[in-house]
C-alpha cells in the first residue's frame, strides 16, 4: 500500500541524516512517527466521552567526536535547523561509545498492520464498550462501572548514516472494563482488559464481562489472610509484574554500571530448574513485537535464563560498544516481549495442591520497592485466600514482601496453561512474607 | 494566539467548548555513573479541543494550529455522539483575558547548557566519590518552559508561562549481592538557583545509600509509626488527597454517601488543605486548565470532612463551588480533577513528644512513592529507624506501609508543630497522566497500628 505521508517522511529523515553529517556529525539517526487514534469512555455505566487523537514527532540523534545528543520536534518543516541544533548540542553531549551505527541486515517478517483494526469505526467501539458495561451490570445495578475502547494506527520511518531506511505501519486496539463495588467503607475494584494488533476473536466484550464477574463473585466472601511465610499463586498478568526485576537486572547497562545484583552471575544458577525466561520478539500481532531495535539491529528469540541458569544480558548498540559485547537488538537494554516457559501442572492443579496459600491477582505500590535489588513488596489490591485447594475468600489490608531471587531459587513453579495474549503462565512462589491488619 | 483560539471556538456547536494549546521548550542532562548518559533537547507543541453537548464530552487532540477549525468541529461531533441529557457546568467566575508571564528570579534560559552540564557533573562526582561503597550514581537536570494559551466558550482566555526546573540525585550502593538505592532532589517554578548549592544533599544521598546496605529489613507486622514531614506529606496526598477528588465521587451514589461533607474523618486536631494559590510551590497556577481561579480548599477541618476538589462539571453536578483543580499534564491531555499543593496543617506537639510516647515502633522517613485504590493505600519510606522505649534505634530499610484510609486517619494520635512543604522532582499520576507537578507537606505525625510489609 502506498502511503504518501510515509514517503514524505522518508525523505525528511534521510535529509536530516544527510544534513547532520554535512555539518560534521560522524553518525546520525532520525526517526519520524505519526499516530492517529479514536477512543470512547464509559463512566458510571454510561457513555461519557469520545475522542480523536493525532500526534507526530521527529527525533534526530547525532554522534560527534565521542559525544552524542538527541533533539526532538513535531514540526518537520525545518529539518536543517533541527540538524544544526543536534550537531551543536552533540559537541557538549553525552558519552558515545561507538562512532557509527551497524550496517543494515535482514530482519524477521512479522504481522503488525491489520486493515480491519485500522478501519474500526467509532460506532463499533461504542457498541463493544456498551456490551462490556451491560455484561458487568448483570451482577448488580449498584456497581460503578467503567470501560474504555480504542483503536490506533501508527506509521514510522527510521534512517541512519550507515544506510538503514526502514518503514513500519502498525495497528492496535484496546478493550477494557472495570467495576467498583462499594459497601460502607469497603471498596472492591476488579476488571479486565486486552490489547492486540489484529481484529479477531480476542476483541470480545463478553470476555471482559466474564473475567470481571468471576472476580466479583470470588470476592463476595472475605477471609483472613494467611500470614508469615506463605505460598502465593500469581495469574499471568501478576506473574509478569513480579518478574520485572529480572528484566532490570539482565540489562547490560545495569550490569556494566554495577547496579545489577546479577552482574557476576552469568553462567550461574539463579533459579530452580523449572525457570526459563526468554525474549520472544516475533509474535505476530502482539502489541510489543518488534523486528529491530532503535538502531536497526535485528531482534531475535533470546534466552535470558535457561532452566535456572543465567545465560545472557541484553545490549543496545552503545552499551555493547562500551562492554565489548555484541548488540542483541534490545533498545535501552530491555526485553522486547519477555516470556516464561510453561511448566507441567495446570494452574488449577497447582491451586488444588495448596493446603494454604494466597492468590495475588493485583498488587498496589509494587514499583515503590527496591526492584533493582529484587525486592518485591506491595498491598494485595485483589487477592484470595486458598484453603485445602479451594479459593475461600478475598483478603484485605494485606502486604506481601520478598526478594525475587530468593523465591526463584526456592520453591518455584510455572503452570502449563498460558495466557494466549501475554504468553505468560501462572506462577507459584513459596516463602513470601505476608503481613495483615485483618 | 489567544484571539485565534477564541475565534475558532466561536464556531463551536456545543453547550461548552474549550481549547488549550502549548509549546514546550525543554532540555535535560543525565549522568549515570561516571559519564553523561543523556543530553536531550526538544521543542514540542500540542493542544486539545474539548466540547460538551447535552452532557456528553468529545475531544480532538492535535500538534499544530494549522487546522484548528477542523479540530473544533471534530470535538463537537464527538460530543454529539455521546450526550443524551443536559450539560451541567458550574457558573464559576472565568479567567479574564490576561497574560501571566514567568517571573523567574533566575531564568534558566539565560544559562548555557555547558554550565548546567558542569553543575550536574559536580553533583555526580560527589555522589560517586564522597562516600566509599557507592557503586554508581544518577544525577539529572531537566528544565521545561511551557507557554500555554487557553480559551473557553464561557469567555475565559489566558496565556501563562509555566517554567519548571528539576534536579535529581541518586546513589546506588552495594554490599555483595545486596543493592541499595537512595534518591532525592529539588524542583522549582521560581528559579534556576533551586538546582544550585545542593552539594551537601548529594553527599547525604550517597551516605544514606551506603548506610542502607548495613541496615536490616524492617520487620513486617502492625506497628506504631512516626512519619517524617516528607512521608507524612505523601500520606496526605495518597491516602486522603485522591479520595477528595470529586471525579471519583460525583457519579457514584455509594461514594457520595460515604464522603458526605461533615463526616468525622479523624481527631479534632486534623486539618488537611489543598491550595493551588500558595506561593513557591509546584502545583501553583493562577488558573486551572478550565480557566477557573485556583485557591485554598479545606478538605478536612477539625477532623471533619470539609470540602473536595472539583472541575466545572463535578462542581455543578454536586452543587458545590468549583475549586480550580482541573489539571492536565501533557499538552494534549484532557484535564482531570487533580490536587495542587496538599498538606496537613501543623499541630502542637514536638517531634520528641511524638517519639517519646512509643515503647516499640518505627520512625519512617523520606518517600519512594505511594499509591491508592480509594480506601486502601500504600506508600514506601526511603529509610527508617526502630523506636525502642521512646528512643531512636538502628536504621532499617524496606518499609512499605499500608492501611485503610478511614481507620488510619482516626489512628493519627499526634501531629507535630513542624510543617514542611516538599518541592521535589517527579509528580503525581492519575488516569495515565503523569507526572503532574504537585507539592505536598506535613508536620511529623504519629499513627497507631499501621501495617508494615516486611520480611
Amino acid at each position: 500500500m502506498r502511503r504518501p505521508m510515509l514517503d514524505r517522511m522518508a525523505d525528511a529523515v534521510q535529509q536530516a541524516v544527510e544534513e547532520a553529517t554535512r555539518l560534521g556529525a560522524q553518525a546520525a539517526k532520525a526517526r519520524f512517527a505519526q499516530t492517529e487514534a479514536i477512543s470512547c469512555e464509559f463512566e458510571a455505566g454510561v457513555l461519557k466521552a469520545t475522542t480523536s487523537e493525532q500526534g507526530r514527532a521527529l527525533s534526530l540523534e547525532v554522534i560527534r567526536d565521542g559525544k552524542r545528543a538527541t533533539v526532538t520536534c513535531n514540526d518537520p518543516g525545518d529539518v536543517p535547523a533541527l540538524a544544526a541544533r543536534a550537531v551543536a548540542l552533540a559537541e557538549i553531549g553525552a558519552s558515545a561509545h561507538c562512532s557509527a551505527y551497524p550496517e543494515p541486515s535482514t530482519c524477521a517478517q512479522i504481522l503488525r498492520h491489520c486493515p480491519e483494526t485500522a478501519a474500526l469505526p467509532r460506532e463499533r467501539l461504542i457498541e463493544a464498550g456498551r456490551a462490556a458495561v451491560e455484561g458487568i451490570r448483570a451482577y448488580s445495578d449498584e456497581l460503578y462501572i467503567g470501560a474504555e475502547v480504542s483503536r490506533s494506527e501508527a506509521e514510522a520511518v527510521i534512517a541512519h548514516s550507515s544506510g538503514l531506511l526502514h518503514r513500519t505501519t502498525t495497528t492496535n486496539w484496546n478493550l477494557g472494563g472495570y467495576a467498583q463495588k462499594t459497601d460502607g467503607t469497603d471498596m472492591l475494584f476488579c476488571g479486565a482488559g486486552r490489547q492486540w494488533r489484529r481484529l479477531n476473536s480476542f476483541f470480545d466484550p463478553d470476555w471482559v464481562a466474564r473475567e470481571t464477574l468471576h472476580d466479583l463473585r470470588l470476592a463476595e466472601r472475605t477471609a483472613p489472610a494467611p500470614t508469615g511465610l506463605v505460598t502465593i499463586l500469581a495469574p499471568p498478568e501478576a506473574a509478569a509484574m513480579l518478574l520485572a526485576p529480572l528484566a532490570m537486572a539482565c540489562s547490560g547497562r545495569s550490569v556494566l554500571k554495577g547496579e545489577s545484583p546479577l552482574r557476576d552471575k552469568l553462567g550461574a544458577k539463579i533459579g530452580s530448574p523449572s525457570l526459563t525466561i526468554i525474549d520472544a520478539p516475533h509474535v505476530d500481532w502482539a502489541p510489543d513485537s518488534a523486528v529491530m531495535d532503535d538502531c536497526g539491529v535485528p531482534t531475535r528469540p533470546f534466552t535470558m535464563v535457561d532452566r535456572g541458569v543465567l545465560r545472557a544480558f541484553m545490549y543496545d548498540v552503545d552499551t555493547a560498544a562500551m562492554a565489548g559485547a555484541k548488540p542483541t537488538g534490545h533498545t535501552g537494554c530491555g526485553p522486547v516481549r519477555m516470556q516464561m516457559q510453561p511448566g507441567t501442572r495446570t494452574s488449577a492443579e497447582m491451586r488444588r495442591g495448596l493446603a494454604e496459600g494466597l492468590i495475588v491477582k493485583n498488587l498496589m505500590g509494587f514499583g515503590q520497592s527496591n526492584l533493582m535489588n529484587g525486592d518485591i513488596a506491595g498491598n494485595v489490591a485483589l487477592g484470595y485466600r486458598v484453603e485445602k485447594g479451594e479459593t475461600v475468600g478475598r483478603v484485605k489490608n494485606t502486604m506481601v514482601a520478598a526478594n525475587l531471587y530468593d523465591l526463584l531459587d526456592g520453591g518455584f513453579e510455572a503452570s502449563s496453561d498460558v495466557d494466549p495474549l501475554r504468553g505468560w503462565p501462572w506462577i507459584l512462589l513459596e516463602g513470601v512474607s505476608v503481613s495483615s491488619g485483618g | 494566539m489567544r484571539d485565534r483560539l477564541a475565534d475558532a471556538l466561536s464556531r463551536a456547536k456545543a453547550d461548552y467548548a474549550e481549547v488549550r494549546f502549548s509549546i514546550d521548550d525543554s532540555t535535560s542532562v543525565m549522568y549515570r555513573g561516571p559519564e553523561p548518559e543523556q543530553v536531550r533537547s526538544a521543542r514540542l507543541s500540542g493542544g486539545v479541543v474539548r466540547a460538551c453537548v447535552r452532557g456528553g464530552w468529545g475531544s480532538s487532540n492535535f500538534d499544530s494550529l494549522d487546522d484548528l477549525d477542523h479540530h473544533v468541529r471534530e470535538a463537537c461531533e464527538c460530543a454529539g455522539l455521546v450526550g443524551t441529557t443536559a450539560t451541567q457546568i458550574a457558573d464559576a467566575p472565568v479567567a479574564p483575558p490576561s497574560e501571566h508571564r514567568a517571573a523567574l528570579l533566575r531564568d534558566f534560559r539565560g544559562i548555557a547548557v555547558t554550565e548546567k552540564i558542569a553543575l550536574v557533573a559536580a553533583y555526580n562526582d560527589i555522589l560517586l566519590r564522597s562516600v566509599p561503597g557507592v557503586e554508581t550514581s544518577f544525577a539529572g537536570y531537566s528544565e521545561v518552559f511551557r507557554t500555554v494559551a487557553f480559551a473557553s466558550s464561557r469567555g475565559a482566555s489566558f496565556l501563562e508561562e509555566r517554567p519548571r526546573v528539576d534536579l535529581f540525585l541518586g546513589a546506588v550502593a552495594r554490599d555483595g549481592s545486596l543493592v541499595q538505592q537512595c534518591f532525592d532532589g529539588r524542583a522549582s517554578l521560581q528559579t534556576y538557583d533551586a538546582a544550585v548549592g545542593l552539594e551537601a544533599l548529594a553527599e547525604e544521598v550517597a551516605r544514606r545509600a551506603v548506610a542502607l546496605t548495613k541496615a536490616p529489613p524492617c520487620p513486617g507486622g502492625t506497628h506504631t509509626a512516626v512519619l517524617d514531614n516528607r512521608l507524612a506529606g505523601v500520606f496526605a496526598h495518597e491516602a486522603f488527597g485522591h479520595m477528595s477528588e470529586a471525579d471519583f465521587i460525583y457519579e457514584n451514589p455509594q461514594m457520595r454517601e460515604l464522603m458526605v461533607l461533615g463526616r468525622e474523618m479523624g481527631g479534632p486536631e486534623l486539618n488537611i488543605v489543598d491550595d493551588g494559590s500558595m506561593p513557591d510551590a509546584q502545583g501553583t497556577h493562577p488558573f486551572d486548565d478550565e480557566g477557573t481561579a485556583t485557591g485554598k480548599t479545606y478538605l478536612i477541618r477539625n477532623g471533619l470532612l470539609a470540602g473536595r476538589l472539583h472541575s466545572l462539571e463535578t462542581a455543578a453536578k454536586m452543587g458545590e463551588p468549583a475549586t480550580g483543580n482541573a489539571r492536565a499534564v501533557r499538552q494534549s491531555d484532557r484535564p482531570l480533577v487533580r490536587m495542587t499543593n496538599t498538606y496537613i496543617e501543623a499541630g502542637t506537639a514536638t517531634v520528641q513528644e511524638l517519639i517519646a510516647g512509643i515503647d516499640k515502633g518505627i520512625y519512617a522517613c523520606d518517600a519512594l512513592g505511594g499509591q491508592t485504590m480509594m480506601e486502601q493505600f500504600t506508600f514506601s519510606a526511603g529509610y527508617g529507624y526502630r523506636i525502642e522505649n521512646g528512643l531512636l534505634g538502628e536504621m532499617v530499610r524496606d518499609i512499605v506501609l499500608t492501611g485503610n484510609l478511614f481507620q488510619t486517619l482516626h489512628a493519627i494520635d499526634g501531629i507535630a508543630d513542624d510543617l514542611v512543604i516538599t518541592n521535589g522532582p517527579g509528580g503525581c499520576g492519575k488516569g495515565g497522566q503523569a507526572p503532574l507537578p504537585v507539592s505536598f507537606g506535613s508536620p511529623h505525625i504519629r499513627i497507631r497500628d499501621v501495617v508494615i510489609g516486611g520480611r
